[in-house]
């Protein structure tokens, strides 16, 4: 099947019609973004108010452009909006880009506008993004059509956000981070390109590992669940749903539908498809890093710990998530009784708590060992900053141990501190998740249960 | 929204496999009696009305009714409530109550529900959804989902209840709604479970609009 998407996500060349230098606008936000994928594509600036942007010309009308257009980013008001899709058409532009407010998202008075524009493309059979919305953004390719502040790092997350201003945030937030991201798509009001087909678009993308989701509401939802079916069972979809005490739309009869409230209804429909429902932002990034970075396991949890309080902690939360902790085989016991570098007071017990004073020795054999026990398949190794917790030796043979055993998750437990967040990064880059918390940890680990 | 007969309600439900406790409606006093005195047991007399949702609250509802006085005071009481189209008899039964249900969404269509009936629905709120129609291994899952769940399996010497059969039942309810696209609302709530026996003890049906 022919991607009809491939002008919208791999344009050749893009127009920008609204463009402008004007400081602090959107459409400067725009021309700065595409601006730093100019070795990548064309660009063209449309906005007749204006004869040269970034030395190039500025041309009057979409029409005026002396080339073909595969993708048009429109920003400019709402009530010039449909006249410009009118010309796109015209033009036979490959895909739109509504970023302009001002349709269905402040009710009546916008409907009309909408349908105009939706209309429009839909009889020229030109897919339309938006409106009021972000844009999209692709690292890997430089591709930048949104107004946000700066391009966050490629890597293997699909991001699909109903909010734009969300997207910004978690944009910045990124900065901080160590993941990174295949697409970032604001689709707004959704109004032409669904979800539905943005996530048909992240399952074909094969940078991406991962989808997740930012959702306020959905128009179709048996559609919603039919490809969400198809995708899970080999790329994990995660959705962080707003909206959860809102109430059902109309007064209900029986008490059926009066528990059935929207949010009961979506978090069945996730269950059913087999979607990760995600409770918060925080969630959302904790498990999509995870599930981007580590493989898909089956239950049977370790727990290596330098402090015995956290390495309980860490158990009440596996509990809670309902994770087997595996019993030690006297196979693995006998070998952590005969390797060397153990105190004789250790007790051999998951978690296995390797005492305050454990050199990298100590948590590199802690881990080969425990790591050859067959039904041990996730490994959460937790460190306490001691004197002696050498913290960037002890992540090189978590990398090490993680290169070793492909198929077992190794999850890191580190509370970042001046002292330990380098020792982080250099661990997150090389995909292995670190979590301040154990209980964060925990959670991530379970959703990557098959 | 309007209520459907309770009648059309038993019929549904029948035609569906989802098992009622025995009931006959009446809407002759005489008849209604000779009945009940033939049972030799003691029944449930309830009102039967398009406007009545909640049967209990409209002081529509005698339980235990044995002996003739006690009869006739119900039937005068049932026969004045307004737009009332007959009286429900009904043998009486015992075991954990639940609740099942289903109801349209606007986004998703039919769903159901399934949760620990009687008065702890609206207390506990301890109930599980799934978008219809739903197979077994679904139903279970539901089932298996509510915080109650131990309430089923033969707490405190109590007999379980026969989680295939709920199941099953869960799933015709599914095919109920999912087939039936007049229907907005389903309540079948209490279901008395009683080990192997699983009866709607209470039923009622809402679609949009309704001749009489």
């Amino acid at each position: 099947m022919k991607n009809k998407f491939a002008a919208l996500t791999n344009p050749k060349t893009v127009a920008l019609i609204g463009a402008t230098e004007r400081p602090g606008s959107v459409g400067a936000g725009l021309v700065e973004n595409l601006w730093s994928g100019r070795e990548k594509r064309r660009l063209f600036w449309v906005n007749p108010n204006i004869d040269q942007i970034k030395g190039a010309t500025s041309y009057p009308s979409i029409l005026k452009v002396p080339q073909s257009v595969d993708l048009a980013v429109i920003a400019v008001p709402a009530e010039v909006v449909p006249v410009v899709v009118n010309e796109c058409c015209q033009k036979k532009v490959g895909a739109m880009i509504v970023v302009s407010a001002g349709f269905a998202e402040i009710g009546a008075a916008g409907q009309p506008r909408q349908d105009e524009i939706v209309g429009l493309a839909r009889r020229a059979e030109i897919p339309l993004l938006g409106p009021n919305c972000l844009g999209l953004l692709r690292p890997q390719i430089e591709l930048n059509a949104s107004f946000a502040p700066f391009t966050p790092p490629a890597g293997g997350i699909a991001f699909i956000s109903q909010s734009g201003a969300l997207m910004n945030s978690v944009i910045d937030r990124s900065g901080l981070e160590n993941y990174g991201f295949s697409s970032l798509i604001s689709y707004g009001n959704g109004a032409d390109i669904s979800l539905v087909d943005l996530l048909w678009l992240a399952d074909r993308d094969q940078q991406s590992k991962v989808i997740a989701v930012y959702l306020e509401g959905l128009d179709h939802g048996r559609e919603f669940m039919e490809v969400a079916r198809e995708i899970t069972p080999h790329k994990p979809i995660i959705i962080l749903k707003a909206g959860r005490t809102e109430l059902g739309q109309r007064a209900a009869a029986s008490h059926t539908a009066s528990l059935a409230g929207a949010d009961q209804v979506y978090r069945a429909a996730f269950k059913q498809s087999g979607v990760l429902s995600a409770g918060t932002l925080e969630e959302l990034f904790d498990w999509a890093k995870a599930l981007c970075w580590l493989p898909r396991v089956k239950d049977g949890v370790a727990i290596l710990t330098n402090g015995g309080g956290i390495g309980v902690l860490a158990t009440d939360e596996a509990s809670d998530q309902g994770l087997t902790l595996s019993n030690l085989t006297e196979a693995t016991a006998a070998r952590l009784k005969e390797s060397d570098c153990f105190p004789r007071e250790m007790v051999f017990n998951n978690p296995l708590d390797i005492i305050g004073d454990a050199d990298t020795e100590r948590y590199r054999s802690a881990m080969e060992i425990l790591l050859n026990q067959k039904d041990i398949n996730t490994l959460v190794v937790i460190q306490t900053k001691q004197t002696m917790t050498d913290i960037q030796a002890n992540m090189e043979a978590i990398v090490d141990m993680a290169k070793k055993h492909p198929a077992k998750a190794l999850i890191s437990v580190c509370l970042p501190g001046r002292l330990s967040q380098p020792a982080i990064n250099w661990l997150e880059s090389h995909h292995i998740p670190n979590y301040s918390d154990p209980a964060r940890a925990l959670k991530a680990a379970r959703r990557l249960i098959y | 929204m309007k209520q459907i007969p309770f009648v059309q309600t038993m019929q549904l439900l029948e035609r569906h496999d989802i098992p009622m406790v025995p009931s006959s409606v009446f809407v002759d006093q005489k008849e209604a009696w000779n009945f009940i005195s033939k049972l030799k047991q003691p029944v449930a007399m309830k009102i039967d009305a398009a406007e009545v949702w909640h049967r209990t609250e409209a002081e529509g509802v005698f339980l235990n009714v044995s002996r003739k006085q006690e009869f006739e005071q119900a039937w005068q009481r049932l026969s004045s409530i307004s737009e009332h189209r007959g009286v429900i008899v009904q043998e009486m039964r015992s075991g954990i109550e639940l609740a099942l249900g289903a109801k349209r969404d606007a986004q998703f269509g039919p769903v159901v529900m399934f949760g620990l009936g009687g008065i702890l629905i609206e207390l506990m709120q301890d109930v599980s959804f799934r978008v219809a129609p739903i197979d077994l291994a679904e139903a279970r899952r539901m089932i298996s989902e509510i915080k109650g769940y131990r309430l089923l399996t033969g707490f405190r010497g109590r007999p379980a209840v026969d989680q295939d059969k709920l199941a099953e039942i869960l799933v015709n309810l599914g095919y109920l709604a999912a087939e039936n696209s007049e229907i907005e609302e389903i309540d079948l709530n209490p279901v008395m479970a009683n080990g192997q026996r699983i009866e709607a003890v209470d039923a009622k049906i809402w679609v949009l609009d309704y001749e009489e």
